[in-house]
């Protein structure tokens, strides 16, 4: 009988030049990081940077810079209900590159004394204008009464500004929302209050871009959407 | 080459596209974000005076002691044989359906309509009134929180989806 002894001589050449591989494989991102270049022969190199930007009337805005200046509530303006204000939202691909945007666009209501979101309150209530009217898909799958999605429907180049949306309205059905108090008034009637009285409505604009190359990969990557792009650069929702 | 031989070439072979492959999967992304809030005032309660009736006249001031704007209205009663002598007047107020008088501007918090007048025209002869008669005048008066066009411009002040909508009463 034949005795095993274990590996030949092909198997360990093979063995070995799969271990060299895989350890130059690795480590190329290290091997990099040690390579110098002499300064006379740098060339600048511009590197595919993507970026976004959120734009209120025309100023950039993160965090919580939105709404700050929509009525002049220093001289006792107040919201009035029915009323469209001037909102005027934008995004821009402040990058290098083009992209396609998503926005998703949040609406909600906080307590005056805790500031806490009030989930029982009505976002519906609270109405931007319709950005389908600025050439932006609705995604009524992915959207719901506190969020709206939207998609771009064509590729965004760069410094290229797109309207959101230019108003935001609260809904004049509003002052007719009412709860019952346990006080009554002179003539036995129970005393009713509006539920919205004396609440902070909230806006919070997401925006997110994805390369072109690739697109339909990379928007379902990155967003876990569907989406079909045509030939001539045009995103559209997979039925 | 032995089954042991395939195995590790393939073992390395797995490993070796295990780390090449996830580069290829990451994509160019960004993202940004912003939010604000605004705070809303919706009460709309009101104040109501009526000083002592002086030559004849009742003098109605309405007042806004609410954070959001209200139109009002009001009607006075005299009984049905002086009714007709019910005499109203009032810079700003006009007369409108069902015997009420309104108020063409929305009242801001803090202010105060201009005052509504009623006179009692024909007024009863001394020979006429024996002793022991009363005369009075109930005042009824209402108000509203005032709507908007879009445009920020009121409703009209008699406009019936102000008067006639009914309240949706919910749990606190």
């Amino acid at each position: 009988m034949k005795k095993n002894k274990g590996f030949t001589i092909s198997t360990l050449i093979l063995a070995g030049v799969a271990t060299v591989l895989l350890v130059v494989g690795g480590i190329s991102g290290a091997r990099a990081a040690l390579q110098f270049t002499s300064r006379v022969y740098e060339v600048p190199l511009a590197m595919e940077e993507i970026g976004i930007g959120i734009l209120e009337n025309g100023e950039p805005r993160d965090f919580d810079t939105l709404l700050l200046d929509l009525i002049d509530e220093e001289n006792g303006e107040e919201i009035k209900p029915g009323v469209a204000y001037a909102e005027n939202v934008d995004v821009t691909n402040n990058g290098e590159i083009e992209e396609y945007i998503r926005v998703i666009v949040y609406k909600y209501w906080r307590d005056s004394a805790t500031g806490d979101k009030n989930t029982a309150l009505d976002p519906a209530l609270i109405i931007p204008e319709d950005p389908v009217k600025h050439g932006w898909i609705h995604d009524e799958a992915q959207s719901t009464s506190e969020r709206e999605v939207y998609y771009y429907s064509t590729p965004v180049k760069k410094d290229q500004v797109l309207d959101l949306f230019d108003t935001i309205m609260i809904d004049e059905d509003i002052v007719d929302i009412v709860y019952q108090t346990d006080k009554a008034d002179a003539k036995g009637n129970l005393i009713t209050k509006n539920v919205y009285d004396d609440k902070y409505f909230g806006i919070k604009v997401e925006a997110a871009g994805v390369q072109t190359h690739n697109a339909e990969d990379a928007i379902l990557s990155a967003w876990g959407a569907e989406v079909d792009i045509s030939e001539n650069g045009t995103l559209s929702l997979k039925e | 080459m032995s089954r042991k031989g395939y195995v590790l070439a393939a073992v390395a072979a797995l490993m070796l596209f295990g780390f090449t492959l996830p580069p290829a999967m990451a994509y160019f992304t960004c993202y940004t974000e912003a939010e604000g809030v605004k705070a809303v005032h919706f009460s709309d309660s009101t104040t109501f005076e009526e000083p002592e009736v002086q030559d004849w006249v009742k003098h109605l001031k309405i007042t806004n002691s609410g954070k959001g704007a209200v139109f009002v209205r009001a009607t006075a009663f005299a009984g049905s044989k002086y009714q007709k002598a019910l005499v109203y007047s009032g810079k700003g107020w006009v007369e409108g359906d069902r015997g009420y008088w309104y108020y063409v501007n929305p009242v801001e918090p803090g202010d105060t309509a201009e005052e509504l007048l009623v006179q009692i025209n024909n007024v009863p002869k001394d020979e006429e009134v024996q002793n022991g008669d009363s005369f009075n005048v109930a005042v009824v008066y209402e108000a509203v929180p005032a709507r908007y066009e879009e445009d920020g411009t009121p409703k009209k002040y008699n406009d019936p989806e102000l008067w006639e909508q009914d309240l949706i009463v919910v749990d606190e």
